[in-house]
């Protein structure tokens, strides 16, 4: 099982999307880039950041990045590393997590929100996807 | 951490006479062309006055305002720069109106994209109060809207804190006159409003009450409210009952009758309450062995009588289709006549469409798109659910 946010955890991440014909159907029409920020908290002392380019069906780069200025990404989320864990986990919504300001959403969100599909191809791709958390 | 959002109400027979305590300048009024007609907006207005408060009326509102209505209203305030915008009417005409006001705000806003987690700053500008004239949308409590692309077919429903009013006035002379078809239509909406609200996952001790207390004053009122237009008492409730049943899912979720029901709207133009009404009994029977605890619960409260939960749920169901029936409402999407064909040609769309909207992923137990296609397929032959 991979830990969280880190390379292996990526690499499991693309190899999910880019072998799922669902996923290449249902994000056809999706192309724009994705800076994750996991700010620091009593979970990690550290901020960490990766980096995922979505193409058309395809995941064409996710990499951990240790300088987040290297990039320019379309959309940007953030939210300490225990945040994030309890969203991945299932133990908060996505949705209240934004509402109540505990994960921060850069970018112009008209066009996500006009791509349902590709988000739920998305979620629907990676449900298998077991991931470690550091506590 | 959650909230609890709710505007001040303002209710009872003279509420309002409340507007000649609000502070300013300028109002715009939102409403539509037939409230101007029966003299609503002059009631509205005399109150104002008496606040020394000046006005402009917007009421180029259509059933399912279209974002083109919306850019103008907007346009009209920009223009003549209100520091109190009030919605007056049913959901149309308040939801528009909220959306106006977002936009009056950042006049670069795609209606579309807004959304919970941005800042509008929406009070720099003006503040809101929400006047409904039916009972049954409860827009005037709640921070959501709903506009409708007319290019794409599309009911769009979007929402901010922000656009939650800051005073909601519940003036039952204001809905004494409703046709029956409109306390129908809207009624259904409201008891559609409370069920969803009940069963959210997003479920809440904050929510539950509301919900509850809702279901139960609809279940007396509203057949009463239909039947006999001088029945103040249930006018009056049903009033108060729309306005807390939407306290209740604006502050959860609403769940899969409104996501059908959009999706049947925007295709077919059948009115909201009309949709949602129609396809929540086979929501609920496609929920009923996840939620049973849940609805029973409900059951239970409106004072149903059951041996299980399973039992007293499906008594919930019997109990809603028998209002529907009541108030005339079709039970199937047949009963409409929508043609079959031009149903399974948009089918692939709708599910997606209800498949996509926020609340999907909050009802007690998630379809996946078969399942939603088949809900949509028996809803449309009035076959119960047996999946």
């Amino acid at each position: 099982m991979a830990v969280f946010a880190t390379q292996e955890w990526l690499d499991e991440i693309a190899k999910l999307l880019n072998e799922d014909p669902a996923y290449a159907e249902g994000a056809k029409g999706w192309e724009g880039d994705f800076l994750y920020i996991i700010e620091p908290d009593e979970l990690q002392p550290n901020p960490s950041y990766y980096y995922m380019d979505l193409y058309h069906g395809k995941c064409r780069k996710a990499v951990v990045l240790k300088d987040p200025s290297k990039v320019k990404a379309e959309f940007e989320l953030s939210a300490t590393y225990s945040v994030w864990k309890k969203i991945l986990t299932g133990e908060l919504d996505g949705m209240k997590a934004m509402i109540t300001r505990k994960m921060k959403f850069k970018g112009a969100i008209a066009k996500v929100m006009k791509d349902t599909k590709s988000q739920q191809a998305y979620a629907k791709a990676l449900a298998p996807l077991k991931t470690e958390y550091v506590k | 951490m959650w909230y609890f959002r709710n505007p001040l109400i303002v209710f009872g027979d003279d509420a309002l006479e409340h507007l000649r305590e609000i502070k300013g300048k300028r109002a715009l009024i939102v409403t539509d062309a037939v409230l101007v007609k029966l003299g609503f907006v002059d009631k509205v207005a005399r109150e104002l006055k008496h606040a020394g408060i000046e006005h402009r009326v917007f009421s180029e509102v259509e059933p399912d305002p279209s974002v083109d209505t919306v850019r103008k209203g907007a346009q009209v305030a920009l223009e003549y720069e209100p520091d109190w915008l009030i919605g007056l009417g049913g959901g149309s005409a308040m939801d528009a109106a909220k959306m106006i006001w977002m936009l009056y705000a950042q006049p670069d806003t795609e209606p579309y994209a807004i959304v919970p987690f941005q800042d509008y700053d929406a009070r720099s500008k003006a503040r809101m109060i929400c006047i409904p004239t039916t009972a049954g949308t409860g827009s005037e409590v709640t921070w959501f809207m709903v506009v409708t692309d007319t290019v794409e077919r599309r009911k769009i429903a979007v929402g901010t804190p922000e656009a939650l009013p800051d005073i909601a006035i519940l003036d039952f002379r204001l809905v004494g006159d409703m046709p029956k078809g409109l306390v129908a239509d809207t009624g259904m909406d409201a008891l559609t409003h409370c069920v969803e609200g009940f069963g959210s996952t997003w479920r809440t001790d904050f929510t539950n009450g509301p919900a509850l207390m809702a279901m139960k004053l609809i279940f007396k009122y509203l057949k009463r409210s239909y039947d006999d237009a001088s029945d103040k008492e249930a006018r009056e409730h049903m009033l108060n009952a729309s306005a807390l049943a939407s306290m209740a899912w604006s502050n959860g979720m609403a769940g899969l009758a409104h996501n059908m029901g959009h999706a049947l709207g925007g295709f077919f133009h059948v009115t909201h309450g009309k949709s949602v009404g129609l396809y929540l009994p086979y929501n609920m029977q496609y929920l009923t062995e996840a939620g049973a605890e849940v609805f029973a619960e409900a059951a239970r409260f409106i004072g149903l009588k059951g041996k299980t939960d399973l039992e007293l749920t499906r008594g919930l169901v019997s109990g809603i289709k028998d209002m529907a029936r009541h108030l005339g409402q079709p039970s199937s999407v047949k009963e409409l006549n929508i043609d079959k064909a031009a149903y399974e040609k948009a089918l692939p769309e709708m599910v997606a469409r209800a498949i996509g909207e926020a609340s999907t992923p909050t009802v007690l137990r998630v379809p996946d798109e078969k399942d939603m296609e088949r809900m949509f397929l028996y809803a449309y032959e009035g076959k119960t659910i047996d999946f």
